[in-house]
């Protein structure tokens, strides 16, 4: 009873936040598909633009890049964006570091907890809602996308489309991971300030820093939410070959059960003082 | 009965500053006791002891008879909280607010909602409003509201008044007294000596971490002939070494 209270408190409470990044992944399907079909048309220009690309940056992506127009590079480009990463995963920090450090921080834990509220019920509740919120934006995810393919017409038959249900389904898992990742600051520091600096210190930036290749760190292994990049780590060549996006799935869903475990031991035994 | 007891209760932070050091204190039922002291004296450490927010260095406390640490879900369900530095929901309104607080204590209609409107001269539209938008004399009400609306048997209300209009205040002190006629027990803490005489029935000083009396209004006047008024007696323990 008193979950589903919070619960749905804390699903009012990131309205906004969701409604933004809801707005901004549904159109960045459609802008994307567009650019994908502009390049398509017009495989000069893309040649000329890709020649001007630095190679270290060509690199990064993990795959050829000759041709922008040619659906692999689209695939890779389209669901490796950083942008469309960082929108979750910012969604995500948002939500984790609210849990708690922001209630402590801002002072509304003192009211909250005031009352019969176990700490480990607001954990639960606010990870309920990250994940009910990154399962609407994957329906967002998909709506643009068939939205862009009805704009910019794309026959299924495309090669990689196979992969665009698989990949949305990764991205997500791979989003609330790194959300739950964030739970911990969220549930260890004494501000959301705190909490979202660990964040980035510990989580998107070393997952930047990979992504551009160059720094590599555990940490940041757990972001590559894609076999691509697992192959493109060069240290787990084997293991992207062997495992497709099942075994990459049951890891990310590891990673994100076991922080939101280790988060709730961090909430039940930390003091409740800024 | 003891409404609040405490043995040894000691709170020592992780820098090693001291909190509160041996606190012995017994709250009969139904009375008020002021806790006062100079800042940083260790009021705002125990009552966040009570609440179970902070965990004791060592020492134990019990609230009607609870453990504060073993039952503390038990003891948040029986009594009110009013922070010190009340922070309310700003994106709610302040019936939203109400009702949130009141869901979690699973109650949808709180018996004394109504009563304290009135007491504290809400108006209705004034609760329709956000929080965020509200002056901060309202907002402090609405956090009365929050702490008393299930009319709890205990109320720990941390410097309820602190930066109130004397309008306000004196509606603060009109509520609290209506809700006592229940004869409900009442921990408030406070710097407003004034407030603390027109209230209260004892009064507990700390100082530097250590209790420095336990008396009646008084029997601390007694205590200190050459004081003028019920302040300057407690100031005088404020200024002891």
């Amino acid at each position: 009873m008193k979950f589903l209270v919070l619960f749905r408190f804390y699903l009012r409470r990131h309205r906004a936040a969701f409604v933004a990044a809801s707005v901004l992944t549904f159109l960045h399907h459609i802008v994307f598909l567009g650019i994908f079909q502009f390049w398509k048309k017009n495989t000069a220009l893309a040649k000329l633009f890709l020649s001007a690309v630095p190679q270290t940056i060509k690199d990064g992506f993990g795959i050829p890049m000759d041709d922008l127009g040619d659906p692999l590079t689209f695939e890779a480009l389209y669901f490796l964006r950083p942008e469309l990463r960082a929108l979750l995963l910012l969604f995500g920090v948002t939500a984790g570091t609210a849990m708690l450090a922001g209630e402590v921080g801002s002072g509304t834990a003192d009211l909250l907890f005031s009352h019969p509220v176990r700490r480990r019920s607001a954990v639960l509740a606010t990870a309920a809602a990250t994940a009910l919120h990154m399962i609407a934006l994957g329906v967002m995810l998909a709506c643009g996308f068939l939205v862009g393919v009805a704009i910019f017409p794309m026959g299924p038959g495309e090669p990689g489309f196979a992969a665009i249900v698989p990949g949305i389904g990764i991205a997500l898992l791979g989003s609330l991971a790194i959300a739950y990742t964030t739970f911990l600051f969220g549930a260890a520091c004494a501000s959301r300030a705190q909490a979202v600096g660990w964040s980035l210190a510990l989580i998107l930036v070393p997952m930047f820093l990979d992504f551009i290749g160059i720094f590599y760190t555990p940490i940041s292994t757990i972001t590559m939410f894609f076999p691509e990049h697992w192959w493109r780590s060069h240290r787990v060549v084997a293991s992207a070959a062997a495992n497709p996006v099942l075994p990459l799935a049951l890891r990310l869903a590891a990673i994100a059960v076991l922080s939101l475990i280790a988060s709730i031991c961090l909430a039940e035994r930390r003091d409740l003082s800024r | 009965m003891t409404a609040i007891r405490t043995e040894r209760l000691t709170k020592v932070y992780r820098n090693g500053a001291l909190g509160i050091a041996d606190l012995d204190l017994e709250v009969r039922a139904g009375e008020v006791l002021a806790f006062v002291g100079p800042n940083g004296a260790g009021k705002t450490t125990t009552i966040r002891l009570l609440l179970d927010f902070l965990r004791p260095t060592r020492g134990t406390a019990s609230i009607l008879g609870l453990d504060t640490r073993k039952d503390s879900l038990e003891v948040r369900r029986r009594i009110g909280f009013l922070p010190g530095d009340l922070a309310l929901y700003g994106s709610l309104t302040g019936e939203e607010t109400l009702g949130l607080f009141a869901r979690l204590r699973g109650e949808r209609a709180p018996t004394l909602r109504e009563e304290l409107l009135g007491w504290l001269a809400i108006p209705p539209d004034m609760l329709r409003r956000k929080v965020g938008t509200l002056s901060t004399g309202t907002r402090q009400k609405i956090g009365l509201l929050v702490a008393l609306q299930h009319n709890p048997s205990l109320a720990i209300l941390d410097e309820p008044t602190t930066g109130l209009d004397p309008l306000v205040r004196r509606h603060f002190h009109d509520a609290i007294r209506r809700w006592r006629t229940q004869a409900h027990t009442l921990f408030l803490s406070s710097h407003d000596i004034a407030e603390v005489e027109l209230l209260c029935d004892r009064v507990c000083i700390v100082k530097s971490g250590r209790l420095a009396a336990l008396d009646t209004v008084a029997g601390l006047r007694a205590a200190a002939p050459e004081a003028a008024s019920l302040e300057e007696a407690i100031l005088s323990h404020y200024a002891r070494p």
